[in-house]
């Protein structure tokens, strides 16, 4: 239950965070993604409990702040977490490269099914442009922030969970 | 037998003595003597003097320097307030002059009925142009009422909770709204798109149009009232074998500094969906 908690508690700020500040500090049309980072910063500490838990509150939390349908959020960002979750144990077990490979992963899941979705609805925004303008700056920008928040993501777990990152 | 002792005329006589040294003294008849005897200890006096107010500083300084230390901080605390209230006074002066320009546009429109609303988030996905505002269905809002800047048009509500509403901006990619071209007279739709760049489409090639010519709402489509103001075309293009020309806008908005909005609340937007015919020809 605490995991949870203190997920939703992070991922709430985070959320607030994006909404009001990242948002307005964009590369072209990119902008960092605080609730994926969050997420990550969590999720890829094997020894740490909740993982899923803080999956689906990213997903409700940043399915009520946009326009997208919640229910797409809340599979993405689960993807996410399940992705997160499996790269320390099936592919490598060094965080430096599985929290980039991770970011990458998850801001062109997340920003390509968004595409999609508002591409089947006839959105007229190109493949081209959505690639250009939005997911390579937002990848470079998520590229810059993920170690920081990793980081930062890493201290708050020590203080809630001290042996498990100890441990880690 | 212990003999007699006869008394001692001594100490009359140093009291004798003493007197009539302090009635000289007084008389100032010692005047020379004691100038005399006094002068080579003069800078003996005064050297012990600077000596001793030197080390009574030295004793007292640090004292004065935890005093002083203690006042600068409390000087500093005032002046960080002062700062903040000016900060906080700065932020009011350009509420109430955001609120005097609503509220001129709200009077020079006085047929519409406003609620204003102050913009708290914006969508964080990179690909729609949204806003969120702090009012909801519980103060009258609904989905599809437009919502103006002082300037001029911002949008209309998407989605409304009890105490909050999403607004679709005029720059959204899937935001298309029916305007026209003054003084041409001519109608047009206005696109946004990922960048935000608005552009006015399906304008025909007969008509010739000048930058800087004014862009307002029609009202067809029932979807936004008429003659509301949305910018000034810059540029036109036309193809020669087109058989529309377009034009590029720039809003009266600026999108990027909303803070507050208002939103009309007395228009209901029209469904004019059963009206459009089914290209299935269904009846």
């Amino acid at each position: 239950m605490l995991p949870a908690f203190m997920g939703f508690i992070a991922l709430a700020i985070a959320t607030v965070l994006q909404t009001t500040l990242v948002v307005r500090l964009p590369l072209l049309e990119g902008i960092a993604d605080l609730p994926l980072l969050t997420l990550l910063g969590w999720a890829l500490r094997r020894r740490l409990p909740g993982a899923w838990a803080w999956g689906v509150a990213a997903g409700l939390l940043v399915g009520l702040a946009t326009h997208l349908p919640i229910w797409l959020m809340l599979a993405t960002y689960l993807a996410i977490t399940g992705l997160a979750i499996s790269l320390p144990r099936r592919v490598w077990d060094l965080p430096i490269l599985n929290l980039f490979l991770a970011t990458l992963a998850g801001t062109v899941l997340l920003h390509g099914l968004a595409w999609v979705y508002l591409w089947v609805l006839g959105s007229p925004i190109g493949f081209g442009e959505a690639f250009n303008q939005v997911l390579l700056p937002s990848l470079l920008l998520n590229f810059l922030l993920a170690l920081p928040i990793y980081g930062l993501m890493g201290e708050f777990a020590k203080l809630v969970f001290p042996d498990e990152v100890a441990n880690e | 037998m212990k003999p007699f002792k006869r008394p001692s005329w001594q100490p009359l006589a140093v009291g004798l003595l003493a007197i009539g040294v302090l009635v000289l003294a007084f008389g100032g008849y010692l005047n020379p003597v004691a100038g005399a005897l006094l002068r080579p200890l003069e800078p003996v006096q005064v050297w012990l003097n600077t000596r001793f107010l030197a080390f009574q500083t030295l004793v007292n300084a640090p004292a004065d320097t935890a005093n002083l230390q203690q006042e600068n901080a409390q000087l500093r605390e005032e002046v960080a307030a002062l700062q903040t209230q000016i900060i906080a006074l700065q932020q009011q002066v350009t509420e109430v002059e955001i609120l005097s320009a609503l509220l001129d546009f709200a009077r020079a429109q006085p047929q519409n009925e406003y609620q204003a609303a102050a913009v708290i988030g914006i969508d964080p996905s990179p690909f729609l142009h949204y806003i969120l505002i702090n009012r909801g269905s519980d103060d009258g809002l609904r989905r599809g009422m437009p919502v103006v800047s002082a300037e001029g048009l911002v949008g209309r509500i998407a989605a409304v909770t009890a105490s909050a509403a999403r607004v679709q901006l005029i720059t959204d990619p899937s935001s298309l709204v029916d305007v026209r071209i003054q003084p041409a007279e001519v109608d047009g739709i206005l696109a946004g798109s990922l960048t935000a760049a608005l552009s006015v489409e399906q304008i025909p090639v007969s008509v010739s149009l000048q930058p800087g010519d004014l862009v307002l709402t029609s009202g067809l489509g029932g979807q936004y009232p008429a003659n509301i103001l949305v910018g000034q075309l810059t540029s036109v293009r036309q193809e020669a074998t087109a058989l529309f020309q377009q034009a590029a806008l720039d809003p009266v908005t600026d999108f990027r500094r909303l803070t507050i909005v208002l939103v009309i609340t007395n228009f209901r937007p029209l469904d004019v969906t059963p009206l459009i015919p089914d290209p299935a020809g269904s009846p």
